[in-house]
């Protein structure tokens, strides 16, 4: 067993746990954000992306050992309150860019970091950087609209902010 | 569509569902539908295939061997819903609203491929491999 | 799909993290980005005793530029080559390469070391290697050595690391002068596995003849193939369509890559063969670019 300290949503989270525990497990059964989904546990499906220091990584593919001491972001962490949901999360819910929802927080914190790279993106480009993420249900079109309606928003918010 | 025979890639430009449902309950909804079936026609399509050896060991066992489509094979879908004939069997006049993203998928796709090669297309998946057959074909 | 116990050790420093290998060999395992070996963990096909994690020895990542070569440390991230402004001005084959490896959140994770020494043959980076006729610096308690690629990577998911060996960097000669390179591949989706793909490097004289040509393709058999003959065949030529096409059926004609559900031996044959031309073709219309 190996005792771990791993800030999640800027908040520190200490554990005992077995080398082999994915970070996945950590972060849904210990630290209790249930956000993150496990679709495939082979790094393929993308619905238990994270953000490590910041960037999107497959958290069923690390070991939560190697995340001590770093930053994770997870979904739960977007919102900036209660009340209020994050400028994608309600782009999202607005153009109906969710269905059942289980690929959706994997894909949040995908777009979020992107979005940051890639403040104004085309379409195409959206569609690239949603190639990690699968999902079943929605057929991608309202997702990459979605991103789009957030990207001009949040473009005009940090205009607004300047 | 395209097809490249020289690796037996199949691209998908565009593609159009037009579906009468009789009356839509919630629109936002029901394009949700077309626009997510769509994507499964493309997977049974092109891409999703349960392999079996000889003694019927499962040969697509992971995500890695049974493909599904990522947001770069499936395109924007052009819709026409119409409310033109409804269902004179209930009150709302509702007919199935939810499969029509998928149903015709492979024949249309199959059609297409087999006027871009000018041979008959008859089994899916269209894997490149057999794209590259009927091509050559 | 969870992986079975193993024990696991950090060390800290190179030395420590050699000390590990010597002392358990074959039975350890090194976990770098963790992209390829953790699939295999998940389902247990890989069943390590133990995992020796260098995540934490930053002494072996970093782009570097030496005397005009690229050293490319082994736990150097995919993204960093990706985002490397040095790689993509004097090594434009890697940087065209990166781009098809797996999807954004691979690529963070994911390190140039670890892909080398995994040894996929469907895999981007063995193949630009191959052509750039890169170098393999290893080392171990015993002591340090180097190879050329070819003695590098032996069969699938083999190379020539000893157990107690680790990759410590990949050195990448400068690019002459008057050279183009491409890089092409076809995979069933975005990120997946290519089912062929070619690395191709063009060096074309003044007269717009090609001097010399390096044809590496991925997906063709158990380690990174260099079309030797094919490559001799363009020496001295104008890469036209004629020539490109012949060369292309002669890179091909002694392949025999292993037939699998996402394609049969014949079709991938076929594959490559379209793979080297459109790799020439692109090569060609850079070079003719540039002059």
């Amino acid at each position: 067993m190996r005792k771990v300290a791993i800030e999640i949503n800027g908040k520190l989270v200490e554990g005992e746990v077995e080398p082999r525990l994915l970070l996945a497990d950590f972060i849904r059964d210990q630290a209790g954000l249930t956000g993150t989904h496990l679709g495939c546990e082979h790094g393929v499906c993308g619905a238990c992306t994270v953000q490590l220091d910041g960037r999107p990584v497959r958290s069923c593919l690390m070991f939560t050992v190697q995340a001590n001491g770093h930053r994770i972001a997870t979904v739960e962490g977007m919102a900036p309150s209660a009340h209020e949901l994050h400028t994608l999360q309600q782009a999202f819910h607005e153009s109906h860019a969710l269905q059942c929802g289980f690929c959706t927080p994997g894909i949040l914190m995908t777009m979020e970091a992107f979005l940051r790279d890639e403040p104004n993106p085309t379409p195409a480009a959206i569609r690239s950087a949603l190639a990690g993420n699968l999902c079943r249900c929605t057929g991608y079109q309202n997702i990459v609209k979605a991103v789009g309606v957030a990207a001009e928003r949040m473009r005009k918010e940090a205009g607004s902010v300047s | 569509m395209e097809v490249d025979p020289k690796s037996g890639a199949v691209h998908v430009r565009r593609f159009a569902v037009a579906y009468d449902v009789g009356r839509v309950v919630n629109p936002m909804l029901m394009e949700g539908q077309i626009s997510g079936g769509f994507a499964q026609g493309i997977g049974g399509t092109l891409l999703e295939e349960f392999s079996f050896d000889s003694s019927g060991q499962p040969l697509a066992a992971s995500f890695m061997d049974y493909l599904l489509p990522t947001s770069e094979e499936v395109p924007d879908v052009d819709m026409l819903v119409t409310e033109d004939a409804p269902s004179p069997l209930n009150p709302l006049g509702v007919k199935g609203a939810g499969e029509g993203g998928t149903a015709a998928v492979g024949a249309a796709i199959g059609n297409a491929v087999s006027d871009a090669l000018g041979v008959e297309v008859t089994r899916l998946p269209l894997s490149p491999q057999r794209v590259m057959e009927l091509a050559g074909a | 799909m969870k992986p079975a116990l193993f024990e696991y050790d950090d060390p800290a420093t190179l030395d420590a993290a050699l000390d590990l290998l010597a002392r358990y060999g074959d039975e350890c395992k090194v976990l770098a980005g963790g992209q390829s070996l953790v699939p295999l963990m998940n389902f247990r096909l890989a069943r390590p005793g133990r995992l020796i994690d260098i995540n934490g020895i930053d002494s072996l990542a970093g782009i570097k530029l030496e005397g005009g070569s690229l050293s490319i440390g082994a736990m150097t991230r995919h993204v960093d080559l990706e985002r490397s402004e040095e790689v993509a001005h004097g090594w434009p084959l890697l940087a065209e390469a990166i781009g098809w490896v797996g999807h954004g959140q691979i690529r963070n994770r994911g390190t140039v070391g670890g892909s080398v020494a995994h040894a996929d043959p469907a895999a981007e980076l063995p193949a630009a290697l191959a052509v750039l006729d890169a170098k393999f610096h290893i080392r171990s308690k015993r002591g340090a050595r180097t190879v050329g690629w070819d003695q590098f990577f032996v069969a699938e998911f083999t190379t020539s690391l000893a157990p107690d060996e680790l990759l410590i960097s990949i050195e990448v000669p400068p690019i002459e002068a008057g050279t183009a390179t491409a890089f092409v591949e076809y995979a069933r989706r975005h990120g997946d596995f290519a089912l062929g793909g070619a690395a191709v490097m063009v060096k074309v004289a003044r007269d717009g003849s090609c001097e010399k040509a390096s044809i590496a393709l991925l997906s063709a058999g158990p380690a990174p193939v260099r079309a030797r003959n094919a490559e001799a065949m363009l020496a001295g030529k104008t890469l036209d369509e004629a020539v490109i096409g012949a060369a292309a059926d002669e890179a091909v004609r002694d392949l025999h890559p292993t037939s699998d559900i996402h394609g049969s031996s014949e079709y991938r044959v076929k594959l490559l063969r379209t793979m080297t031309e459109r790799g020439l073709r692109k090569a060609a219309k850079r070079a003719a670019g540039r002059t």
